[in-house]
C-alpha cells in the first residue's frame, strides 16, 4: 500500500513540476541580437483558429519552412482560439506552470481578456524590427477595441466586416443598413444572422449605423448610448425576424454553417469578417462565380488582427522571431495575394522600402470584393469589448429567445 | 513483502482509478470552486450570487426539460425497433447481409451521422432538391424543417439511426442468453398468445436485463454533444450545447454560472446513473 501511495506523490510530483519559470522583465531587457540567438533551434506552439483551408495552407505551407530556414524554429500549430486560450493559460497559471502556449492569433476580446489577466509578455513590439514599417497611430492598427495596442501585441493582418452576397439570387442588394429593413421584408428568407463573432461584428456596425453617430462609441463601454441603440437595434431586428431564413426561429450558431448555406443557394447573403474572403472562396469553388461582396453604408467595423506573445511561454524569444517574421513585409506581401489568403497588410505602404511598396501595389486585384480604397472611408472603428459581450448576451435574450 | 506482479498490479489499478475517478473528481470540485467565485480567471473571493442567480435561468430550464424530451424520445424509439425486430423478425436477424449490415451505422462517428442527415434533410439538402426537382415545392423553403426544428427531429432521427443497432444486438445477445425461443414455446403450449408472450415474457425480461446499458446510453444522449450542434436549433439548445455557449462567451465573467450548471448536471447525471444502476440491478432477473 505504501508502495502504491509512493507511486501516486510520485506521478503527482512529475505532472506538477514545470520547466523553468523565466522572469518577463529579464526576457525583456535582451537586445534584439540576444532574442535572435536565445530564440534559434527552438519549438513555438502557435494557437490560432484553423477553419480556413488557404490560412492553413499559408501557416503550413509557406511561414512553417520559412521559419524553419531562417532561424531553425520547429513552429507547432495548434487549434486554439478566444476563451479557450484564456482559460488554458488561466489552468496553467492556477497549476504554476509554463505555458504550453508560446504564440497566439488573438484580437479584441481575447485582447481585452488576456490584459485582465496578465497573459501577455510586453510591451514587445519596440524590440522587433519589422514594426518600424508598421504606423501604430493609425486608430485601426494602434487601438484594439478602443484598447490601445501599446505594444502588447503584434499586429498581423487588417480587415472589415463586408455583406457577400449572390448575383443571381439578389441582384440589387441593399445598399445601406437604412435598406435593409426594406429589402429583407420584400426578400423572406434570403438573410439570416450568425450567432457568433462575425454577426456580432455585423449587429455592431447595423447598431452604429442606427445612431448616425460613429463617435459615440469611441472611448470606454456608454450604458446609456448601449441601451438607447441596441434598443433601437432589437426593435427593428424582431420586427424582421419573421423574415429572416426559417422564418428567425433559428439562426446559425457558426459561420461556417451559414456559408455552407449560401454556397447551397439557401440563403443569398452571408457576412465575413474579412472584406477580401469572397474572392479565396470563389478561388477554392466553395462559393459561386456570381457572389460578391460589399460595405452597405454608412460603413462597417474596421479592425486588425494580433499576434500575442504568452507571458508564460517556454520559448518567448523564438515566439518574438515568429512574430517579427509574419509582420516582414515578404510574409505580408504573400498574405496580401488573394489567391493565398488576401488578408489585408498592416504595414504602412509609405514606410516600406520602394522595391517593396511596388509589390504590394501591383498584387492581383481582388476580384469579387470590393477594392480597399473604395471602403477605407466607409470603416468604423471597433468599440470597446464590452459591447461585443452585451449584444452577444442581449442577441440571445431579446432576440432568440424571444 | 509484496511480488513485483503484485506491484504492477496495484499500480496500474491507482493509476487507473486516478484516471476514471480522480482527475474528473478534482474537475467536479474546480467546477464547484468557480461556481463560488474560489477558482477562476476573475475570482473574487466566496460568493453564493451565482447560486442565487440560478433560478432566473429560464433557457436552463427549457435547456433541461428540452434534453430529457430528445433522449426520452430516441431512446424509446430506438428502443421500440430494437425490440420489435429481436422478437418479430428473428429469421431476417439470423440471415445475411442484415447481421452485418447492423453493425454498420456503429462504424460511423456521430458527427458523420449528423452531417450525413444534414446533407439529406436540409433545405438545400438531396431530399428537398429532389421534391424541388419533381414540382413538390417551388423553393427551399418550401420543404419541410426536418432539422434544426422546433422539436429536435433531426437530432432524435440521428440518434435512432445510431442506437437502433446497436439495441438490436444488445437485445439478440440477450435473447440467446435467456433461451426466449424456449420460453416462447413453454407459453405458447401453455395457451399465451404470440403477442401475449412479447408482452408479458420477452420485452419485460430484455428491458430488465439490458436496464443499465439503458441507462448508461441514455445518459449520453442527454450530453450528446456534435449532433445537437449540427442539427438541433440556437433556441431552445441540448444541455451540452447550452454549457458549452456559455462557458466559451465572450465575457469572463460569464464563466462562474456555466461552471455553477455544468457541475449541477454533472452530480444530477452522477445520481442518476447511481439510483438507477442500483434499482435496476435488484430487480435485474
Amino acid at each position: 500500500m505504501k508502495r502504491s501511495i509512493f507511486i501516486v506523490f510520485l506521478i503527482g510530483a512529475l505532472s506538477c513540476s514545470s520547466s523553468e519559470q523565466r522572469d518577463p522583465a529579464t526576457i525583456l531587457k535582451q537586445s534584439w541580437e540576444q532574442i535572435e540567438e536565445r530564440g534559434r533551434d527552438q519549438p513555438v506552439t502557435l494557437f490560432m483558429w484553423l477553419g480556413d483551408p488557404l490560412i492553413n495552407d499559408y501557416m503550413n505551407k509557406y511561414v512553417k519552412p520559412a521559419i524553419r530556414k531562417r532561424y531553425g524554429i520547429d513552429l507547432r500549430i495548434s487549434a486554439g482560439q478566444g476563451a479557450q486560450i484564456v482559460q488554458t493559460l488561466v489552468a496553467e497559471h492556477d497549476a504554476g506552470q509554463s505555458s504550453q502556449i508560446d504564440l497566439a492569433w488573438i484580437n479584441g476580446e481575447t485582447f481585452y481578456q488576456l490584459r485582465q489577466i496578465d497573459g501577455l509578455l510586453g510591451p514587445v513590439t519596440d524590440k522587433m524590427p519589422n514594426a518600424r514599417y508598421i504606423d501604430f497611430s493609425n486608430p485601426f492598427i494602434g487601438t484594439d477595441f478602443q484598447q490601445p495596442v501599446a505594444g502588447m501585441e503584434c499586429p498581423w493582418g487588417n480587415v472589415q466586416l463586408a455583406v457577400i452576397y449572390d448575383l443571381r439570387k439578389a441582384p440589387a442588394p441593399p445598399k445601406s443598413f437604412a435598406d435593409f429593413p426594406a429589402y429583407v421584408k420584400a426578400h423572406p428568407g434570403q438573410m439570416t444572422i450568425p450567432n457568433e463573432f462575425t454577426g456580432m461584428t455585423l449587429l455592431k456596425s447595423w447598431m452604429i449605423a442606427l445612431s448616425g453617430d460613429p463617435k459615440l462609441f469611441q472611448g470606454t463601454f456608454r450604458e446609456d448610448v448601449y441601451t438607447k441603440w441596441s434598443g433601437e437595434l432589437w426593435k427593428q431586428i424582431n420586427a424582421l425576424k419573421p423574415y429572416f431564413w426559417k422564418q428567425g426561429q433559428t439562426f446559425p450558431e457558426q459561420l461556417s454553417t451559414l456559408h455552407q448555406l449560401f454556397a447551397n443557394g439557401e440563403v443569398a447573403f452571408t457576412f465575413s469578417n474579412n472584406d477580401a474572403e469572397v474572392d479565396n472562396k470563389v478561388n477554392l469553388g466553395f462559393f459561386p462565380k456570381t457572389a460578391r461582396a460589399y460595405v452597405p453604408a454608412p460603413g462597417t467595423i474596421q479592425n486588425s488582427h494580433y499576434m500575442g506573445i504568452i507571458k508564460q511561454a517556454q520559448h518567448p524569444e523564438a515566439a518574438m522571431l515568429v512574430a517579427n517574421f509574419l509582420m516582414s513585409p515578404e510574409a505580408q506581401l504573400k498574405k496580401m495575394d488573394p489567391n493565398v489568403w488576401g488578408d489585408h497588410t498592416v504595414l504602412d505602404l509609405k514606410k516600406l522600402p520602394a522595391s517593396y511598396r511596388a509589390r504590394f501595389e501591383n498584387l492581383p486585384t481582388r476580384q469579387y470584393a470590393p477594392k480597399r480604397e473604395s471602403i477605407q472611408g466607409m470603416a468604423f472603428q471597433e468599440p470597446a469589448p464590452a459591447y461585443m459581450t452585451r449584444l452577444y448576451k442581449d442577441f440571445r435574450t431579446y432576440v432568440i429567445e424571444k | 513483502m509484496l511480488s513485483k506482479n503484485n506491484i504492477i498490479r496495484k499500480g496500474t489499478l491507482v493509476l487507473y482509478a486516478l484516471f476514471v475517478l480522480g482527475f474528473p473528481l478534482a474537475g467536479l470540485v474546480n467546477a464547484f470552486c468557480v461556481s463560488v467565485g474560489l477558482a477562476g480567471p476573475l475570482a473574487t473571493g466566496l460568493t453564493g450570487r451565482y447560486w442565487q442567480q440560478l433560478p432566473t435561468e429560464t433557457s436552463l430550464l427549457l435547456s433541461l426539460g428540452f434534453s430529457l424530451f430528445v433522449a426520452i424520445m430516441s431512446m424509446g424509439l430506438a428502443v421500440l425497433i430494437g425490440l420489435a425486430l429481436v422478437l418479430k423478425r428473428q429469421t431476417m436477424l439470423r440471415l445475411q447481409p442484415f447481421p452485418t449490415l447492423l453493425y454498420v451505422p456503429l462504424l460511423f462517428p456521430s458527427l458523420v451521422v449528423a452531417f450525413y442527415l444534414f446533407q439529406l434533410l436540409s433545405g438545400s439538402g438531396w431530399l428537398s432538391r429532389i421534391t424541388h426537382t419533381i414540382g413538390l415545392t417551388s423553393t427551399p423553403d418550401n420543404f419541410p424543417a426536418l432539422i434544426q426544428d422546433r422539436v429536435g427531429l433531426g437530432i432524435i432521427l440521428a440518434q435512432v439511426v445510431l442506437a437502433f443497432p446497436f439495441f438490436t444486438l444488445l437485445f439478440q445477445s440477450l435473447y440467446d442468453d435467456a433461451r426466449l425461443d424456449d420460453l416462447r414455446n413453454l407459453t405458447r403450449t401453455l395457451g399465451a398468445s404470440e403477442s401475449q408472450f412479447h408482452r408479458r415474457v420477452a420485452a419485460p425480461i430484455l428491458l430488465h436485463r439490458a436496464a443499465p446499458t439503458l441507462v448508461l446510453y441514455g445518459v449520453a444522449v442527454l450530453g450528446a454533444y456534435d449532433i445537437p450542434l449540427l442539427l438541433g436549433r440556437t433556441y431552445p439548445q441540448m444541455l451540452s450545447v447550452f454549457i458549452t455557449t456559455r462557458l466559451q462567451r465572450f465575457d469572463l465573467a460569464e464563466l462562474p454560472t456555466g461552471y455553477l450548471i455544468g457541475f449541477l448536471i454533472t452530480v444530477i447525471l452522477m445520481a442518476i446513473i447511481f439510483w438507477t444502476t442500483r434499482l435496476t440491478q435488484r430487480h435485474a432477473i
